[in-house]
């Protein structure tokens, strides 16, 4: 398995960035099968681990991934490239606006509040869908249409209400 | 390429609309500080000799340093055992000036905990730490503290507090990014100088709410007790305070401060009386004061405590609040001058040239004033607790015995006023020790005077616990962070509707 999550980064180590296996920054995500993100990545892997099954079985050789031929298309010989099905992607973190400058005094540490888990709905390019911030208070759109998404925070303030209700019983 | 968006904490759940794919974007929440200031009672700020930085000596011979509660050893060195000329000489000078001494705090002022005594800064240290969960999505709690001139009047210490409220929300909102109102934690007499800078100062739109805790709201008649007989306890606080009333009386009867701690016109016992001064013969009361005007029945009654020498019914006023004799130890002031005329009346009073009773006359009808103008208004958002449980002098009692030895009126912790009755016997009205209920200073009718009929959760609360470590109470802190937790709720409110 570890052999099979090696070749699938080091696959994709050079695509650009952020996508499904790495973020921005070029860190590695975790491999989640139940993020639907991933999909793609997952039948990429899967794949490479039969393959590494099936070389293990037959005592080393490589086990010839099975291939298939190309999808028949009616486009002309004189243009036969098919156009890049480019993937697109979004990433949007919520956070506090950082302090604008340092107090005159050291005794205050504001802490920065995290947003993870913030529920959020998205409509657009990226679909129609909601989910919650993940734990670096970010989410993530791949593998989706070229336009422009809108992101809606509805339920920010329900738990601060919920907060002063048990607090101010 | 970065999409950056910031929005007003207030409007965190509009749609954020046109992120454009193969984008990283941002939505920055611009949260809102809401500074907590902390504003002690009297003598709970370091004082130094205005001018200085407080470390050395000055042309008088004494430290530049004159009040610091921090240092056990300053204290003991400087005011335990001292009589009332070198308490007058540390804190008040030749008259009265409120110039004469300023608050020992850092350059520049920075979160004011420097000047302030430290034992506040347990409660202020929990509170500027506390977990304020889901809020801090949305608010910063900076804590600060308020140091004043304990000595100088509230209304000037108000001001003082406005305009430093004004800084303070200058500076967060340079800090966070937005600010526009505080929360005062008070403690005792930080209670009339919040008082006074949200409703004579101008600060009332600047303050989210005040949460008040032990405040002699209508004053305190503990107050008159330790300018009769000193400060109570057998401890090293009281002989640091002051533990005979010359002691006291020279600081607090020299200073608008501890003048305005009095009982004012509205103060009412425990049990709801007007008159809390009774003069009692076999328990029965033989008279009660005030019928209605403290300054007038009580405090402008220059007390006589020793009778004339003579014979027959002495009639002199051992209940007067001040023995004009015990004002100025120094005896430096010449007799009282010509009386001064215009604006400047209150200042030629106060002028050297000025007599000790006339200059007290002057710093009485402050006090008064004072009293008057702020009367029982108070920020429409306040919450406020009182202690309970220790005893305390909502009310004054003198009571009446046959004397054969005593001669002296000022004990150590204690007054007897001395007088000869109608058939010529010698007399003393001794000053009983309190028995209301209250933490110790403040009895629970004053520190309740405000207090809302139907104030929301947290409401007004008792504590038992005793005035001056009020806040170091566990449940006290408590209350204190849930109350700051419904200001920002109302804060909340005020943007969101609700």
């Amino acid at each position: 398995m570890a052999r099979a999550d090696e070749q699938l980064y080091a696959a994709h180590r050079d695509d650009p960035q952020p996508n499904p296996l790495f973020d921005a920054q070029g860190n590695r995500r975790k491999l989640d099968p139940n993020d639907p993100t991933q999909a793609d990545v997952q039948r990429e892997w899967r794949s490479r681990y039969t393959a590494e099954i099936a070389k293990k079985k037959s005592g080393g050789a490589a086990a010839k991934p099975k291939t298939t031929p190309p999808a028949s298309s009616n486009r002309s010989t004189d243009d036969p490239v098919l156009p890049c099905t480019i993937k697109h992607w979004l990433v949007i973190r919520l956070g506090a606006r950082p302090n604008q400058k340092a107090r005159d005094h050291e005794g205050q540490v504001d802490g920065q509040p995290g947003y993870a888990g913030e529920k959020y709905a998205a409509s657009g390019a990226c679909g129609t869908k909601e989910g919650m911030l993940d734990g670096g208070s970010s989410l993530r759109f791949h593998n989706i249409k070229a336009g422009h998404c809108t992101i809606v925070f509805k339920h920010f303030y329900e738990d601060i209400e919920a907060f002063f209700k048990e607090q101010l019983r | 390429m970065t999409d950056t968006r910031t929005v007003d904490w207030f409007e965190a759940d509009k749609a954020q609309e046109n992120f454009a794919t193969d984008t990283a974007g941002e939505v920055l929440v611009q949260r809102e500080a809401i500074p907590i200031i902390f504003v002690p009672g009297i003598m709970g700020s370091r004082l130094r000799r205005a001018g200085t930085d407080g470390t050395g000596k000055g042309p008088d011979g004494l430290p530049n340093m004159r009040w610091d509660p921090d240092s056990s050893m300053f204290m003991l060195k400087h005011f335990s055992g001292e009589g009332p000329l070198q308490r007058k000489r540390m804190l008040i000078g030749d008259t009265f000036n409120p110039g004469f001494l300023e608050v020992h705090n850092s350059n520049p002022v920075g979160d004011g905990f420097q000047g302030i005594m430290s034992d506040y800064h347990v409660a202020l240290r929990r509170l500027r730490s506390n977990n304020w969960g889901p809020l801090s999505k949305i608010f910063v709690f900076p804590v600060y503290a308020f140091g004043y001139n304990w000595t100088d009047s509230n209304k000037n210490s108000g001001a003082k507090l406005a305009a430093r409220i004004t800084e303070i929300i200058a500076q967060e909102k340079s800090v966070i990014g937005m600010c526009e109102k505080v929360i005062l934690v008070s403690h005792s007499m930080g209670g009339l100088t919040s008082r006074a800078a949200s409703e004579l100062n101008g600060a009332k739109s600047h303050i989210l709410g005040i949460i008040h805790g032990v405040q002699p709201a209508m004053g305190a008649a503990a107050a008159y007790w330790r300018i009769k007989a000193g400060f109570e306890g057998f401890g090293m606080t009281s002989r640091v305070l002051g533990n005979s009333g010359p002691n006291v009386t020279v600081m607090l009867g020299n200073a608008p401060g501890g003048l305005q701690l009095l009982p004012n016109a509205d103060y009412r016992t425990n049990d709801g009386k007007v008159g809390w001064l009774q003069i009692t013969q076999k328990g029965q009361a033989t008279r009660t004061l005030p019928k209605a005007d403290p300054y007038k029945e009580i405090y402008r009654v220059k007390a006589v405590s020793r009778p004339p020498a003579g014979k027959g019914a002495s009639n002199n006023t051992y209940w007067g609040l001040v023995d004009p004799d015990l004002l100025d130890p120094q005896q430096v002031s010449a007799p009282a001058s010509a009386p001064a005329k215009g604006k400047d009346a209150l200042a030629n009073k106060l002028k050297p040239s000025s007599g000790p009773w006339e200059r007290y006359l002057a710093l009485l009808a402050e006090a008064e004033s004072f009293h008057k103008a702020l009367g029982k208004s108070k920020h429409p958002n306040t919450f406020s607790f009182h202690g309970t449980g220790h005893d305390s002098a909502d009310k004054i009692t003198l009571a009446i015995e046959s004397n054969w030895i005593r001669s002296n009126p000022y004990e150590v912790r204690g007054f007897r006023g001395l007088f000869r009755d109608e058939n010529g016997d010698s007399m003393q009205a001794v000053l009983q020790d309190p028995d209301g209920d209250g933490d110790g200073t403040v009895p629970v009718s004053s520190a309740t005077s405000l207090n809302g009929p139907s104030n929301t959760p947290p409401g007004d609360q008792s504590f038992e616990v005793e005035h001056q470590p009020a806040y170091e109470n566990r449940a006290v802190q408590d209350f204190t962070i849930r109350a700051v937790i419904a200001l920002a709720k109302k804060r909340y409110q005020e943007k969101r509707g609700g």
